[in-house]
C-alpha cells in the first residue's frame, strides 16, 4: 500500500555536474540504513531453503493463482495508465475551464487506501447501496475480476496522473512546434513526438501501478478476488504450519523482482534533456464538442473516484448516527496510526539523506548497488515483507517480535525510496559547485553539510517525509502482520470492520484516515502545481 | 539585391501583438527576397523572435503576412505552421531527444523519398555516417547541423534561424556560422536569422534590419548600415560611437575635430566611429590622452576634448600614448544628425 506518484525512478536531466566525491562516512551510514532493510527479504529466502516449504498448495492452484495475479495486474496497469495520461494531457495541455482545480481533483484519490476503494464499491452497490438506491433498482456487487479490476485502476490512475503531468510540462515545447513546422498534424506530433518522450514517464508509472497491484492485499481481499496475496494471507492466518506461506511469498518477492528487474532494463539510450530556455507553453485551445466531453470525463472521473466513495462513508454515518449504532472508538486508533507514521516518515528522511548522497555521486559502480537495493526492498510486496520480518524475528530476534519498534523500523525499509528519491531530486538541483565554495570559504565538510547541502535540499526532506507519512497510514498488510496484539490503527480498524459488516465503524476510521491524510497530500500536490 | 527581376519570399505588414499589455510587436513590416539571407538584429526583449514565430506560425498576430504570395496571415485568414513550408532552426535546436540523427531529419519527408533525401542532406551539412546517433550522443555543434538538416530536408520556401549560434562556444560560432553561409548560398535557400549580436548579423548576412521596440527601424546591407545608420541610436546599437553636439550653420557642422558638411540648421549632433579620428603629436594639440586600452592589432585611444566632451580614436599598434599626453584629434569621417532642440 504505497503513496508512490513523486517517487517513480523516472530518468531525469543530468544533473548540474558530476560530485565525484565520495566519502567513507556517507558510505558507512548508507551500510547502516540499508543492510539490515536487506535482511529479512534474505533470511526469507534462507528459511524456505532450510526449513523446506511444507504442505504447499496444488500445482494446478499455484498456476491459477499466478495467472490471476497476472492478469489483474495488466489490466489494471493499461487501465490506469491510459486514465492517468488522460486527465494528465487534459489539465496540462489544454486551456479547459478550471484546469488547476481538475489537475488537483484528479491526483486527490491516491489518499484513499484500495481496501478504502473496495469497501466503498461495496457500500454504493448491492440490494442496500448508495447507488442502489438512488437509482431505485439493485446494482449487484462487483465482487471477483470485475471489483478488484475497478477498484485499483480508479484509484491508481492519480498515480499515473502524478507522474506523467510533470513529465508533459518538461518537454521541450520547441520539439512540438518543430514537429509542426515540418508539416506534421497534431494527431502525428503527439504520436510521434509527446508521447515517445513520455515513455519514460509511463515507464515508471507502469511500473508503480504494476507492482501496486500484484502486491495489493485490501481490494482483492474484501472484493474476494483470489490472487497471490489473498492466498499467502489465507495461509498465513489459517495454518499452524507458516512454511507454506512463506514459501509462497518468495514466489511473490521474485515476481515482484522480476518486474522491476524487466523495467529497469528496458530504459533506452535516448538522453531526455528538459528545456532549457523557459519558454511559456501555449495552451493547446479546445473548442466545440470536444471541450464539453474533456470536461465531462473528468468529471466523470472526479464522481467515481471521489464523489461516490465519499458519499458512501457519509451515508453510513449519518446512518448509523440517526440509528444509534455505537460508532467505536476511533481516537486511540488516530493517535496510534499517526504515531507510527511520524516516526517513520522523521527516520525515514533522516536514513534518506546518505542513500541519496552517494547516489547522486558520480556513478561509482557501488551506487548503482545501492539504487537498485533500495528500489528493490521498495518493490517487495508488503504481506511478503510482513512475512520475512515476523519469520525473522521468530528465529534470530525474539525480543523484537511483535513490538512496536519493530513496526516502525519496517516501515522504514519499505518506504525508504520514497524519500531517497524526494532528497536525491533536490540534491540534482543543487550545484556541487555550492558545497565547493562552502569549502573554498574554509568549512569544513560537516558545517558545508549543515549550512549549505541540508538547507537546500530540506524541501526533499519535507516531501520525503510527507509521502512515507501517507503511506504508512495507509498500510495494511505488513501492519495487519507485525501489530503487537490490541494496537489498532485505523487501517486495521477499517479492514476489520469490514470484513464484519459494521460499516459505521469502518465509515468513521474511514473519514478519520482521509482527515488526516489530506494536508500532507494537498501540500505535495500544491508542490507539484507551481507552472 | 531589389532588382526588377526579384522574387519577393516573404512580404510581412504591419504585423502588431502585445503580451499582458507588453508591446512586442508595433506596425512590424519586413520584406525578405528570394535568396537571401536577412538578419533581424536587435536588443533583447525587441521583438525579434516574436516576429519569427508570426511569420512561422506559432503566434498569432494582427496584420498580415504573404508567403510566395499566398497569404498565410490575415484578417480571417491563419493558416497553420504545419501547412507554411516554413523551416524553422529553434535556439535550443528542439531536436526529437527518442529519434536518431536520422529519424530527426527524416520527420517532416514523405516516407519514400525519405531515404535519399536524408543521405543527401546529412551529407550537405557534414554528418554522413552520424545518422545512427541518438542526439545526446553529439557534440554542440553537430547538433546545431542536425536541426538544420531537418529544417532544410523538406525543402522549405523559407528557413527562420532563431538565434542559432547562442550555445555554441565562442571559437565553434565562427567556424559555424561560415559553414551555415555556405550552405544556404550553395543550397540558394532563402533565410532570415534572428540574433542580437551586430557582428554576427554584419558578417553573416546579405541584409540586415534593425530592431527597437517592436519595429523595424532600418533595413540595409551591413556595410551601408554600418557607415549610414539612419540615426544615432543605430551608430551606437551597431559599433563604438561617440557623439558630439554642435549646431548645423551654413552647410557645415563645425566641431573641435573637423567640420562636416550638413543642410541642416540649428542643433545637431555629429556622430564618429573610432577609426575615423587619427591622432598627431604637433602643433596646436586640442585634446589629452585619458586612457589607452591595447588589443595587439589595434588599439583604442580615449581623449578628452580641450573644448569638452571624450572621444575614442582606434588605431594601429603604434605609437603608444601614455595618458596625460597632449595631441591633435581630426576625424575624416562622420555623419550628422538633428540634436534635440
Amino acid at each position: 500500500m504505497t503513496v508512490g506518484p513523486l517517487t517513480a525512478p523516472v530518468e531525469t536531466a543530468p544533473s548540474p555536474g558530476p560530485r565525484n566525491r565520495s566519502s567513507r562516512g556517507w558510505w558507512t551510514a548508507t551500510a547502516i540504513v540499508l543492510l539490515p532493510a536487506l535482511i529479512p527479504p534474505i533470511s526469507l529466502g534462507w528459511q524456505v531453503l532450510t526449513k523446506g516449504t511444507g504442505t504447499t498448495l496444488p500445482v494446478g492452484r499455484l498456476l491459477e493463482l499466478f495467472v490471476a495475479t497476472l492478469v489483474l495486474t495488466s489490466a489494471v496497469t493499461v487501465t490506469a495508465l491510459t486514465l492517468g495520461t488522460t486527465t494528465a494531457w487534459l489539465t496540462t495541455r489544454t486551456d479547459i475551464p478550471g484546469r488547476k482545480v481538475w489537475m488537483i481533483l484528479a491526483a486527490l484519490p491516491l489518499v484513499i487506501p484500495s481496501y478504502m476503494a473496495a469497501l466503498t464499491i461495496i457500500g454504493a452497490t448491492g440490494p442496500n447501496g448508495l447507488i442502489s438506491s438512488w437509482l431505485g433498482f439493485e446494482i449487484p456487487t462487483p465482487y471477483g475480476f470485475v471489483g478488484a479490476w475497478l477498484a485499483l485502476s480508479i484509484f491508481l490512475a492519480p498515480m499515473a496522473h502524478l507522474i506523467v503531468s510533470p513529465a508533459l510540462r518538461l518537454i521541450d515545447p520547441a520539439t512540438e512546434e518543430a514537429a509542426t513546422g515540418l508539416g506534421a498534424s497534431r494527431r502525428r506530433v503527439f504520436f510521434t513526438v509527446t508521447l515517445p518522450q513520455l515513455r519514460p514517464a509511463l515507464v515508471s508509472a507502469g511500473l508503480m501501478v504494476g507492482l501496486y497491484t500484484i502486491s495489493d492485499f485490501g481490494a482483492v481481499s474484501l472484493l474476494r478476488f483470489d490472487t497471490l496475496t489473498r492466498a499467502i494471507f489465507t495461509l498465513y492466518a489459517g495454518q499452524i504450519d507458516r512454511r507454506p506461506a512463506a514459501a509462497l511469498s518468495l514466489v511473490l518477492m521474485v515476481l515482484a523482482l522480476a518486474i522491476l528487474f524487466i523495467e529497469r532494463s528496458s530504459r533506452s539510450r535516448a538522453g531526455y534533456t528538459m528545456t532549457r530556455t523557459a519558454r511559456a507553453r501555449r495552451l493547446l485551445e479546445i473548442r466545440g464538442w470536444p471541450r464539453g466531453l474533456s470536461v465531462g470525463f473528468l468529471a466523470a472521473f472526479a464522481f467515481l473516484s471521489l464523489v461516490i466513495p465519499i458519499s458512501v462513508l457519509l451515508f453510513w454515518l449519518i446512518r448509523g448516527l440517526s440509528a444509534g449504532v455505537e460508532l467505536g472508538s476511533f481516537w486511540d486508533e488516530t493517535m496510534r496510526s499517526m504515531g507510527v507514521s511520524v516516526a517513520a516518515a522523521g527516520l525515514a528522511a533522516l536514513a534518506a539523506l546518505p542513500v541519496a548522497m552517494v547516489t547522486t555521486w558520480k556513478r561509482a559502480r557501488l551506487s548503482g548497488a545501492v539504487e537498485s537495493a533500495t528500489w528493490a526492498i521498495y518493490s517487495l510486496p508488503h504481506i511478503t515483507v510482513g512475512i520475512a520480518v515476523v519469520g525473522f524475528a521468530l528465529t534470530w530476534a525474539r525480543p523484537l517480535y511483535q513490538s512496536v519498534l519493530l513496526l516502525v523500523l519496517t516501515y522504514v525499509a519499505m518506504f525508504l525510496a520514497q524519500s531517497v528519491s524526494t532528497v536525491q531530486d533536490s540534491l540534482r538541483r543543487v550545484s556541487p559547485a555550492l558545497e565547493d565554495a562552502s569549502r573554498g570559504l574554509g568549512r569544513g565538510p560537516w558545517q558545508t553539510l549543515a549550512r549549505v547541502t541540508v538547507p537546500l535540499v530540506s524541501p526533499g526532506l519535507a516531501a520525503g517525509a510527507a509521502l512515507v507519512f501517507l503511506s504508512v497510514m495507509k498500510e495494511l498488510p505488513a501492519t495487519l502482520l507485525l501489530r503487537p496484539n490490541g494496537f489498532e490503527t485505523l487501517a486495521i480498524r477499517i479492514w476489520s470492520s469490514t470484513g464484519e459488516g459494521f460499516y459505521t465503524r469502518a465509515s468513521v476510521a474511514s473519514l478519520a484516515l482521509l482527515a488526516v491524510s489530506i494536508v500532507p497530500l494537498l501540500a505535495l500536490t500544491y508542490r507539484d502545481l507551481s507552472d | 539585391m531589389t532588382s526588377a527581376t526579384d522574387q519577393l519570399t516573404i512580404r510581412a505588414r504591419s504585423l502588431s501583438k502585445t503580451y499582458d499589455e507588453v508591446v512586442a510587436l508595433d506596425q512590424f513590416s519586413l520584406d525578405i527576397w528570394e535568396g537571401s539571407l536577412l538578419t533581424l538584429l536587435g536588443p533583447s526583449g525587441c521583438g525579434k523572435t516574436t516576429a519569427l514565430r508570426v511569420i512561422a506560425g506559432f503566434e498569432q498576430a494582427t496584420g498580415t503576412v504573404e508567403i510566395h504570395g499566398r497569404q498565410v496571415l490575415g484578417p480571417g485568414v491563419f493558416v497553420p505552421p504545419e501547412k507554411r513550408r516554413v523551416g524553422m532552426v529553434f535556439q535550443d535546436y528542439a531536436l526529437f531527444p527518442h529519434k536518431t540523427v536520422m529519424g530527426n531529419v527524416a520527420y517532416g519527408l514523405p516516407r519514400d523519398t525519405a531515404e535519399t533525401r536524408v543521405g543527401e542532406v546529412l551529407e550537405l551539412v557534414g554528418l554522413t555516417g552520424l545518422g545512427d546517433r541518438m542526439p545526446n550522443e553529439l557534440s554542440g555543434g553537430q547538433q546545431q547541423r542536425v536541426a538544420l538538416a531537418r529544417a532544410l530536408a523538406p525543402e522549405p520556401d523559407v528557413i527562420l534561424l532563431d538565434e542559432p549560434f547562442s550555445n555554441l562556444d565562442a571559437n565553434l560560432r565562427d567556424r559555424v556560422r561560415r559553414e551555415l553561409r555556405l550552405i544556404l548560398t550553395e543550397t540558394r535557400t532563402t533565410a532570415v536569422l534572428v540574433t542580437h549580436d551586430q557582428e554576427e548579423a554584419l558578417a553573416t548576412s546579405d541584409l540586415v534590419a534593425v530592431m527597437f521596440k517592436g519595429r523595424v527601424v532600418q533595413v540595409d546591407s551591413p556595410a551601408e548600415l554600418y557607415t549610414k545608420p539612419s540615426d544615432p541610436w543605430i551608430a551606437d546599437f551597431l559599433g563604438d560611437a561617440d557623439v558630439l553636439t554642435t549646431t548645423g550653420h551654413r552647410g557645415y557642422a563645425e566641431t573641435a575635430v573637423g567640420r562636416f558638411k550638413t543642410d541642416l540648421k540649428g542643433p545637431a549632433v555629429v556622430v564618429l566611429r573610432p577609426e575615423d579620428v587619427q591622432l598627431s603629436i604637433g602643433e596646436t594639440p586640442n585634446a589629452v590622452v585619458v586612457r589607452t586600452e591595447f588589443f595587439g592589432h589595434d588599439q583604442l585611444v580615449t581623449v578628452a576634448l580641450n573644448g569638452g566632451g571624450r572621444i575614442r580614436s582606434r588605431i594601429g599598434p603604434r605609437p603608444s600614448y601614455q595618458p596625460g599626453d597632449r595631441i591633435r584629434a581630426k576625424a575624416i569621417h562622420a555623419r550628422v544628425y538633428p540634436g534635440r532642440t
